[in-house]
């Protein structure tokens, strides 16, 4: 098929469309030692996307790099996540101070401070210290919003790849979104994730670098990409190939800015 | 045929006149009987066209009858063939039907897929590294 045959739309039943709710509770078995990835251009849902998918899990921490997002108000107002400026997140006592244990904080948005133009070097510090702390006890969901800021403007390249191969041992899912298609500088990306989300994108360079999902056809998942509607995802079981496409519900935006927990 | 009787009008005697006489009466009755003849013969013509034409009469309304009991019976077999085609299109109802209950009986409703199962997650260590002296021993 050349690329030029990806605007046609492949037949539906090689990924039907399906209820969210239907998806969540028949199709996506997503366990404790799986990672997802969230593939699209921005604006096209994958934070919306991740916050209904990170419903199945227990101990959230989400590491959140804008100055300002109003989806992930919209976590906080939900009531479910706490924003942290800070690792590890604090609680006061009467004799002083003690970190909050999971169980008292078990959705983190750890969200620091990146109002200032020279903010990364505030967020490599606090992000830094949590990627240890994770990494040494497992059992936390690590999400990584923007893998590629985390990778190359704050440097977490090493430290995320090794996440990828190492951490599902441990129990440590992880979540990544990614503006654009793995490529050669994030195969893992593609080879590690059980499970993986597409969104629509009609750059021929993007679909192009859709390749090497698991034993896949890329030229079938190009395809449906090419034609997703807006906010519409593809899914795909890089292990059993089975493929689905799902709209998650909207998060209701307060149009808020985010407070924060400790900090 | 008629006799041709030669009168000879030169004896005076008058018996002459009773030959004439006996003559044209035998003329006359020769004449009546050819004509009876031929009466006769025209009225036996007459009566075997009458009897034709009775004949012809019969076999015509023969035919009538023939022709109406068969259109009697193509009727017949009309509204029997209409009653056939009812029947087997009856027929053929009842065993869609029958056949359409019968697919429903024996296609299994679809299996829902199995609900997926969500353990509790495991959750994060106490204690673990050296460094983490903020969660405690």
């Amino acid at each position: 098929m050349s690329l030029y045959a990806v605007r046609e739309l492949p037949p539906d039943d090689a990924a039907p469309v399906i209820p969210f709710e239907d998806f969540l509770s028949y199709v996506f078995d997503w366990k404790q030692n799986q990672h997802v990835g969230l593939v699209g251009p921005t604006e096209q849902g994958k934070t919306n996307l991740g916050y209904h998918l990170l419903k199945l899990r227990d101990y959230i921490t989400y590491l959140a790099i804008k100055t300002q997002d109003e989806t992930l108000d919209a976590f906080i107002d939900s009531g479910e996540y706490q924003r942290f400026y800070d690792w590890p997140p604090m609680k006061r006592t009467l004799l002083g101070s003690r970190p909050l244990t999971p169980q008292e904080a078990p959705r983190r948005l750890l969200w620091p401070d990146a109002t200032e133009l020279d903010s990364e070097e505030e967020q490599k510090r606090v992000f830094s210290k949590a990627l240890a702390d994770i990494y040494a006890r497992g059992g936390w969901c690590l999400v990584l919003d923007d893998y590629w800021y985390l990778a190359h403007i704050l440097g977490f390249e090493k430290q995320t790849k090794k996440f990828l191969a190492n951490a599902r041992s441990n129990y440590i899912p992880m979540v990544i979104a990614a503006q654009r298609p793995a490529g050669n500088n994030l195969v893992e990306l593609f080879d590690q994730t059980t499970h993986l989300f597409f969104f629509r994108d009609n750059d021929e360079p993007n679909l192009k670098r859709i390749s090497g999902v698991g034993w896949m056809s890329a030229n079938l998942i190009r395809a449906f990409v090419a034609n997703l509607d807006r906010f519409q995802a593809l899914y795909v079981n890089t292990r059993t190939g089975v493929m689905y496409r799902v709209t998650a519900p909207e998060l209701k935006i307060s149009g808020r800015k985010g407070k924060g927990g400790n900090g | 045929m008629a006799k041709t009787v030669v009168v000879d009008d030169e004896e005076p005697d008058g018996t002459g006149d009773a030959e004439h006489a006996a003559a044209v009466s035998e003329g006359a009755a020769a004449v009546h009987q050819e004509q009876a003849a031929a009466s006769a013969a025209a009225a036996a013509a007459t009566a075997e066209g009458v009897g034709v034409a009775a004949s012809a009469a019969q076999q015509a309304e023969m035919i009538a009858t023939e022709a109406a009991v068969a259109a009697e019976q193509a009727a017949e077999v009309s509204v029997s063939g209409a009653d056939a085609v009812a029947r087997a299109v009856e027929a053929q109802t009842i065993a869609i039907s029958s056949l359409v209950e019968e697919l429903r009986a024996s296609k299994t409703p679809p299996t829902p897929a199995p609900e997926v199962k969500k353990q509790p997650d495991r959750a994060p260590a106490k204690s673990k590294s050296k460094g983490s002296w903020y969660y405690g021993s």
